[in-house]
């Protein structure tokens, strides 16, 4: 029978995750009423029941979409960073270090440019790029188990190739990109509805099947003979993880291009609170990614009236010294 | 056959390391494969999961090639703790325990009322009840041990493979993993076929034997055949004095030099 320490430690995770959840909603409210015009909670309320309300074209129109997507964004690369930390037996493996962002965009400019017309072939595009690149990567690293070294090596400089091809499209085709401006500058700046419903059936697919994921992911954390031996095919299984992950990165850099650090930092903050176990780890990222993405887009919203930082910029200053200071104390904790 | 080798030759690039090696393991028996290092042991018993892939040659279970199975099937029957272990650092040891329930789980379906009776009863088998909740991180080597064997005592095999179940640890943890295997043959019957070093362990703890050498089974046998100058000479190129265990009933010998530093004198 389980013990008493045992017992609360469980309820402590699971409260940890309900009140990440409770903050996500109440986030959302707060973002809504903040900006360069200031609404109260009722105006809010208000605006987003009726059709009327002077304040719905700003907060029905444009920031309720727009925090929508950055949590959706932040949901799926923090996922994918999940993901990929899993099939890669890495804790360094994400979108952004392993190259996959970069490849991602290589696929969406290509789709850009080859159907000018067709932006809504964007996600499709970039989840292609994201799918090539990341079997490209772990094909380069992958020998019984990917290697720290070798995967971060092959990313760098994958992401650095697909980074000129990129440069030399926007140079050379900059006519046809026109209509796709987030993806160019990366950020969250002026989306619209037509992005969040753009990338919503694929998130929403990558998010719902990560749902059935966890034991598996567990099993497969216990290296591949072991798993193996407990009956889980583990070549088929990593390749609808990297399938998966794919989906879930490729759909989030069509809105935002490059966003990096979420599906590195986010993993890691989970693990650290929730511990390994995917059953917590996912909800927990999850929450922690919409979260974190949205408070940060918010951030570079208001910060420097009239302008706008991106939400890359404030994603780095404020979650790379939060993260160090986290490795930094829990690591202690874990060590005593 | 109920399980075993049969034919089955292993290459790694143009390095042959065994030849069509046909091995019949016994039901309900504890056979022990000898050899020196690199002879092909693990090998062999890494063919079961696939994890190398056999040139030649198959494994059979129950008169049948083992790919005809399903390999949740074959995980429900067929249990192999490879002598590496890969876990996180804060998994529990009732967590680890409780994924040798994961072969008979239904899809998308938690652990039943029963696959938790079944953990609870393997943690007392394997004298882990105390220590269910500490991290396998903080366990010694010894308990480390006897939580993977756990887990896989968890799946309920009707074979257990073990590769080196006892390497890295000291003679008391290597007897106390030994006991609980027999102990587990002879409770509930499962056939078990493992890799040791320790030649002596392997004639006190196992029924039958064999010996690897130059890609091939060198001699099989009782461990009363099997522990002999001869063999010992011929497989590990040592010279050693055979004694008699009378009250097991289990020879055991001691080295005396090995055959080249003869040769030097």
């Amino acid at each position: 029978m389980k013990s008493e320490v045992c017992r609360r430690k469980e309820a402590w995770r699971v409260i940890f995750i309900l009140t990440m959840g409770l903050l996500c909603v109440f986030s959302i409210f707060v973002c809504l009423s903040i900006g360069t015009i200031k609404y109260s909670l009722g105006e809010v309320v208000s605006a987003l029941t009726d059709k009327d309300s002077p304040a719905r074209i700003i907060v029905w129109g444009m920031r309720l979409p727009r925090i929508l997507t950055a949590g959706l964004v932040g949901i799926c690369l923090s996922l994918a960073g999940c993901i990929l930390q899993g099939v890669m037996r890495n804790n360094l493996a994400s979108p952004s270090t392993i190259g996959v962002t970069s490849g991602a965009s290589f696929i969406g400019y290509i789709t850009l440019v080859a159907f000018p017309g067709l932006s809504y072939l964007l996600p499709v595009g970039s989840i292609l790029g994201a799918f090539g690149t990341t079997m490209l990567i772990y094909a380069l690293a992958y020998q019984k188990g990917v290697s720290p070294v070798k995967m971060l090596l092959s990313g760098l400089a994958v992401s650095a190739m697909f980074g000129a091809f990129n440069d030399i499209i926007k140079t050379f085709f900059a006519d046809r990109l026109g209509n796709a401006s987030h993806f160019l500058v990366g950020g969250l700046n002026n989306v619209m509805w037509n992005e969040f419903w753009m990338i919503l059936p694929y998130a929403s697919v990558g998010i719902l099947i990560c749902a059935f994921l966890p034991t598996k992911m567990n099993i497969l954390m216990l290296g591949d003979e072991t798993a193996n031996s407990l009956g889980l095919r583990t070549e088929v299984f990593r390749f609808i993880l990297i399938a998966i992950s794919s989906l879930l990165s490729g759909s989030a850099i069509a809105v935002a291009g490059l966003i990096s650090f979420v599906g590195l930092i986010v993993p890691h903050i989970s693990r650290l609170i929730v511990g390994s176990d995917y059953k917590y780890l996912f909800p927990a990222s999850v929450f922690l990614g919409f979260l974190l993405v949205v408070v940060c887009d918010t951030i570079g919203r208001i910060i420097l009236p009239p302008g706008e930082v991106s939400v890359s910029i404030i994603l780095s200053f404020i979650g790379a010294p939060f993260f160090l200071m986290l490795l930094r104390t829990r690591g202690q904790k874990q060590r005593d | 056959m109920y399980f075993g080798f049969e034919d089955v030759s292993i290459r790694y690039g143009r390095n042959t390391v065994l030849e069509h090696v046909t091995m019949d393991i016994p039901r309900g028996k504890v056979v022990t494969i000898i050899g020196k290092n690199g002879c092909g042991k693990s090998s062999l018993l890494k063919t079961v999961y696939r994890a190398v892939k056999p040139c030649s040659g198959q494994v059979v279970f129950e008169g049948k090639p083992l790919c005809e199975y399903g390999p949740r099937q074959i995980s429900r029957r067929i249990a192999y703790l490879p002598q590496v272990h890969f876990s996180p650092p804060d998994i529990n040891v009732r967590t680890l325990v409780s994924y040798g329930r994961y072969p008979h789980m239904r899809f998308g379906k938690g652990l039943s009322e029963q696959d938790r009776q079944i953990i609870d009863s393997t943690l007392e088998f394997t004298g882990l009840s105390d220590m269910a909740e500490r991290s396998v991180s903080t366990l010694s080597g010894g308990e480390r041990q006897r939580a993977w064997l756990a887990m896989s005592i968890c799946q309920q095999p009707e074979v257990l493979i073990l590769d080196e179940p006892t390497t890295y640890l000291d003679i008391s943890y290597q007897v106390e993993v030994l006991e609980v295997i027999r102990r587990l043959n002879k409770r509930r019957g499962t056939t078990i076929l493992m890799v040791l070093h320790d030649i002596n362990l392997a004639a006190r703890f196992s029924d039958f034997m064999y010996a690897l050498k130059g890609g091939g089974i060198h001699a099989c046998g009782e461990p009363s055949q099997m522990v002999s100058a001869q063999i010992l000479s011929d497989v590990f190129e040592i010279n050693a004095r055979i004694l008699d265990d009378a009250d097991n009933g289990c020879p055991f010998f001691i080295p005396l030099n090995h055959l080249k530093s003869e040769d030097t004198k």
